[in-house]
């Protein structure tokens, strides 16, 4: 347990000293150790890291998917032992439900009165630029509208926190590109602080306030980039491709480490 | 698929064009005498006796006896299948428990039961109902427990973040994700309760497609004997064929 939690009202999200071993029958693999670093509110943080790295492990401890763990990840202040409505989370497959349409996979579980419920629906199919789908299945959806279509489910439960797990990694390059672009619209739209792991260093770089890059196995914290530019980015900017490279070398050293 | 309207001909010509062969030799054999005609009567004669069973009326009552046994049979046994196979699924416990018996019942041969039922029941109609229920309960059941079972965990995760009450994750989760395969078990079991009901028929009844073949055969009507058959195969590809398109509407959510 963490002897005193600093009181900073801008930190929305604590890893604290967070380790996770996976008990097979013949041995203990330990998958994150002692990973540290505080999420401020509003940020967008992304998490990058060799594959096979834990970042998803990480990822799912902060979602609650994993509750066993060592030190404490603390979500406002309260440790984080199970999922919760605070926490949206985006999964890498869109995770529609086939069987209901668009409109009731997001509203699915909410308590809201009907009328209330609809209004929410259309207005958040809006934001992600998805109206006039919601009678659709999500069969009749391209990959990109699926995803867009899962993070506006995540994000009409008004979440403090949304957590990306490698949300555009299914997407064909084109689609990605663009994905990004509307991914920076909706967290400069909502104030959601944003959590997203990815391998897609210049996709990092793009979307976020700062990088944390991971070492592997087990997985702790290498290095933090802080990417102080303004947004929208400019991809071909000087400044943007110095932050590019800066990120790579320290990516390819955490790659380095990694043997297996 | 797309499947063109003559891609269409082709797959209908190519299932029938191996029948029709068989029709023909057997036809020719018929005609030119070699066949035993009491043992194997040509398809003409077939069609003959079938044309007669429909003049008297004798095939529209056994047809509309046994279908009445299989559509009773079939309502208790999915009931059963259902009741218990949901349970099973979702209360492992009770899986446990009800498991070596349902492998037990499922092991031992359904024309095996018939003579216990047939004692316990008489030769009326609650055994034949039982007998019935019995053939569709277990495809009804066992689709019912996988279905239920093997609900992708991603689902589940999905439940969990969503914080889904008990209820809302049963009923928009999990049922509509088992429903295809437990569709799938009565589309098994609907066919399995034609088996029954004939084989109740034969072996214990008086009335029925099953004791029209006993009867026959009794009196050496093989033509007529051959033409029941006939009517039994097609009244069950019949019933699969309004089940597979309850499922294609049902399930329009899979089709791409």
């Amino acid at each position: 347990m963490a002897e005193t939690v600093a009181l900073d009202n801008s930190v929305i999200l604590d890893i604290n000293n967070v380790s996770k071993s996976f008990k097979t029958k013949f041995k203990t693999v330990k998958a994150i150790d002692n990973a540290d670093f505080k999420v401020n509110r509003g940020e967008f943080i992304s998490v990058i890291g060799p594959s096979g790295c834990g970042k998803t492990t990480l990822l799912r401890l902060i979602a609650g998917l994993e509750t066993d763990y060592e030190g404490d990840i603390l979500l406002n202040g309260k440790r984080v032992d199970g999922p919760g409505l605070d926490r949206g989370v985006i999964f890498q497959d869109h995770r529609l439900l086939p069987w209901l349409t668009i409109e009731e996979n997001l509203a699915l579980g909410l308590t809201e009165d009907k009328t209330q419920i609809k209004s929410l629906v259309k207005k958040y199919l809006q934001k992600v630029d998805l109206d006039g789908f919601g009678n659709s299945y999500p069969r009749q959806l391209s990959g990109g509208m699926s995803q867009r279509a899962s993070i506006a489910r995540a994000l009409i439960r008004q979440p403090d926190i949304l957590l990306l797990d490698e949300p555009l990694g299914a997407l064909d390059a084109l689609t990605r590109y663009s994905m990004q672009e509307e991914l920076e619209k909706i967290w400069l739209n909502n104030n959601t602080t944003m959590i997203m792991i990815t391998h897609d260093i210049e996709e990092a770089v793009y979307l976020s306030d700062r990088i944390v890059v991971l070492d592997a196995r087990p997985c702790k914290v290498r290095e933090i980039f802080t990417i102080p530019l303004e947004h929208p980015r400019n991809r071909n900017s000087k400044a943007f491709e110095e932050y590019r490279t800066c990120v790579v070398s320290s990516f390819r050293s955490a790659v380095a480490n990694y043997s297996i | 698929m797309e499947l063109t309207a003559k891609d269409r001909l082709l797959r209908v010509g190519n299932a029938v064009i191996f029948p029709l062969i068989i029709l023909l030799i057997w036809q020719i054999l018929g005609s030119l005498g070699v066949l035993y005609e009491t043992i194997l009567p040509s398809p003409v004669k077939v069609v003959r006796a079938f044309i007669s069973i429909v003049k008297d009326g004798s095939l529209a009552i056994d047809v509309w006896v046994s279908l009445q046994r299989v559509l009773i049979g079939s309502f208790f046994g999915i009931l059963a299948g259902l009741a218990l196979g949901f349970i099973s699924g979702l209360v492992p416990f009770i899986e446990r428990l009800l498991q070596p018996i349902v492998d037990v019942i499922r092991q031992i041969s359904l024309y095996a039961w018939i003579p216990l039922i047939v004692l316990w029941f008489g030769i009326g109609e609650t055994s034949k109902d039982i007998i019935i229920a019995r053939g569709v309960f277990i495809p009804v059941y066992i689709n019912c427990v996988s279905g239920i079972k093997n609900i992708q965990k991603e689902y589940v995760e999905l439940g969990k973040v969503l914080e889904l009450s008990k209820g809302t994750f049963l009923r928009k989760i999990v049922f509509p994700s088992a429903a295809p395969v437990i569709f799938t078990g009565l589309r098994l079991a609907v066919g399995d309760a034609w088996t029954a009901v004939v084989a109740a028929e034969v072996l214990g009844g008086l009335t029925g497609l099953g004791y029209a073949l006993l009867n026959a055969k009794e009196f050496l009507k093989s033509d007529k004997l051959i033409a029941v058959m006939f009517v039994i195969a097609i009244l069950a590809a019949l019933s699969d064929l309004i089940l597979k398109q309850i499922e294609k509407r049902a399930f329009k959510w899979k089709e791409n």
